[in-house]
């Protein structure tokens, strides 16, 4: 528990930081969307003109933007992105920091079993997840309400929220995995940066392909908002490849970690 | 009874040997001094120990428990002080050590204060204000907190100015007369000699001797001096039990060990003008080891 509360008071500003840019966007979208519903014919207009690809690649085939939530979840594209670069970040850093910091041999010459750090410290991350996410749903439930005119489908946006919710759980649980591969991180912003775009550019390619081919190779594509829109809800084969890929970099997180030797400082 | 058992311990990363073979105990109540240069497998030793690292072969218990099978639980009884100590930065000391004692299923604050108190150190401060020697201390009166029954001791006098050190040296004694066993490593030998009881030499990675302070001090060794009166050259002291001859001009000195009655019966038939046998150091006897 002693561990599990360090953790969650060395992690609560960068937290904070990440749920403050998320709630950015959904005010960007509060403020913005009033100005887009003005505008729907030019925006039709300008749609009309954009080659297939692209509207395709943006997810803008299939959702109609005179909806609030048909612009939510265009947003949302660029929301989860944000959120797994937190959660790519956080999970590289949370098991890595004692190396970094070199408060390994502190911690681990204390009476505590390995497996405990594992559990404190992964527990102490997707808290951290919860709580932005938690924050994040709600002013966006709120914003729009407020916005909708019409009803909207609740499985449509309770698929959007949970969506970044597990895109947060693949990429918190990849970087874990990544940290304990690598001896010593410098620094971890760029590698989560360069993990996350390359997902994401995985994803606007696969969007533009007919077939989506490249899906398995990508969490933004399981929960790409084309494939929610079009379901009014969750794709539930891609949402089950996800959980099994985060069990197993969570699986291969504690094996690895129980065995490594810590590097001398 | 033995507080340490190492059984052939052998750390190998990768290819690179860290040590091979290594054998010693620690008894109840003693402290052991582990002794040799910088990279000669003292802190893998202790390393694996504290299973920081995991053995390539070998085993060893502590408290007659296996470290890597029963690690969580030995290292309750278990305070350790490595060389460089690193803690959380945006942290104060009391909030370091505080969190050390949560560990420990028992109330360590009074004994926090006393230790700081003794140690002249400033508990508020933050650790990243804190200097090289601060923050050593904030590493004693942590790995002493807890009154742990063994201590484990790696190159723990750096950074601290001599009146520190004495302070420390005080306060290892003090646990040491209470029953606590100290697994000392250094390379400083003079402060070996200070504290310790039996020593253990260790070279590029594996065991050259265990022996008794005493022992290894005692009569066994001496450090002989020869003033001669006319030109003679050193080779002439080359017999079994020679080491560490030098000459410089007609000065002659070397480490002796055997039957005194051999270098008086050689002396004999040479013109000495002065003679010097003293107790070696440690430090001679180290070198003897090394050479």
């Amino acid at each position: 528990m002693n561990i599990f509360t360090l953790e969650l008071r060395m992690h609560l500003r960068s937290t904070i930081i990440w749920t403050v840019a998320l709630l950015l966007l959904v005010a960007g979208f509060a403020f913005g969307f009033p100005v887009i519903r003005q505008n729907v014919a030019a925006m039709n207009g300008v749609l009309q003109m954009m080659p297939e690809g692209l509207k395709k690649s943006l997810g803008l085939n299939v959702i109609d933007l005179s909806q609030p939530i048909g612009v939510m979840g265009f947003l949302f594209m660029y929301i989860t992105l944000v959120a797994a670069v937190q959660a790519m970040s956080l999970g590289l850093s949370v098991l890595s920091v004692e190396l970094r910091d070199k408060t390994a041999d502190f911690l681990l010459s204390k009476p505590v079993k390995r497996i405990t750090i594992v559990h404190a410290k992964l527990a102490a991350a997707i808290t951290c997840i919860l709580s932005t996410n938690l924050i994040f749903a709600i002013v966006a439930r709120v914003a729009l309400d407020l916005l909708s005119t019409k009803p909207y489908p609740l499985s449509l946006f309770l698929a959007l929220v949970l969506s970044v919710l597990f895109i947060q759980l693949f990429f918190v649980s990849l970087g874990a995995l990544v940290s304990v591969f690598l001896s010593r991180m410098k620094t971890v912003i760029p590698l989560a940066l360069g993990v996350v775009f390359g997902f994401f550019i995985v994803n606007l390619l696969n969007e533009s392909l007919r077939a989506r081919p490249l899906t398995p190779f990508s969490p933004f594509a399981y929960f790409s908002t084309g494939t929610l829109f079009s379901h009014q809800g969750f794709a539930y084969l891609w949402v089950g490849v996800n959980f099994l890929l985060v069990a197993a970099f969570v699986t291969g997180t504690y094996l690895r970690y129980l065995r490594k030797d810590m590097p001398s400082v | 009874m033995s507080v340490i058992k190492i059984n052939n311990l052998t750390k190998y990363y990768g290819t690179h040997k860290g040590i091979e073979d290594v054998s010693f105990s620690v008894e109840e109540g003693e402290i052991f001094g582990f002794i040799g240069p910088n990279g000669a497998g003292k802190s893998t030793t202790i390393r694996t120990l504290l299973t920081l690292i995991y053995p390539t072969s070998g085993s060893a218990t502590i408290f007659g428990k296996d470290i890597v099978r029963y690690g969580h639980e030995i290292k309750r009884e278990i305070g350790y002080l490595p060389s460089e100590v690193f803690y959380y930065d945006n942290m104060r000391a009391i909030d370091i050590l505080r969190y050390s004692a949560s560990f420990y299923k028992k109330d360590c604050e009074e004994r926090m204060h006393r230790l700081a108190r003794i140690m002249e150190l400033d508990l508020e401060k933050k650790v990243e204000d804190l200097s090289f020697g601060n923050k050593k201390k904030v590493g004693i009166v942590q790995g002493l907190l807890h009154s742990p029954r063994l201590l484990i001791l790696d190159e723990p006098t750096s950074g601290l100015d001599p009146l520190m050190q004495q302070k420390f040296f005080d306060l290892i004694l003090e646990e040491n007369a209470s029953g606590t066993t100290v697994l000392f490593s250094s390379h400083i030998l003079t402060e070996v000699q200070k504290l310790c009881t039996r020593v253990g030499i260790i070279k590029e990675g594996s065991m050259v001797k265990v022996d008794d302070i005493r022992s290894l001090k005692g009569d066994t060794y001496k450090k002989i001096g020869i003033a001669l009166a006319e030109d003679e050259p050193a080779r002439d002291f080359e017999m079994p039990g020679v080491s560490n001859l030098k000459q410089e001009g007609r000065q002659v000195t070397f480490i002796f060990r055997g039957d005194i009655n051999t270098v008086i019966a050689r002396l004999a038939t040479v013109q000495v003008r002065n003679l010097v046998i003293e107790e070696p150091t440690l430090e001679e006897i180290f070198m003897h080891y090394y050479n």
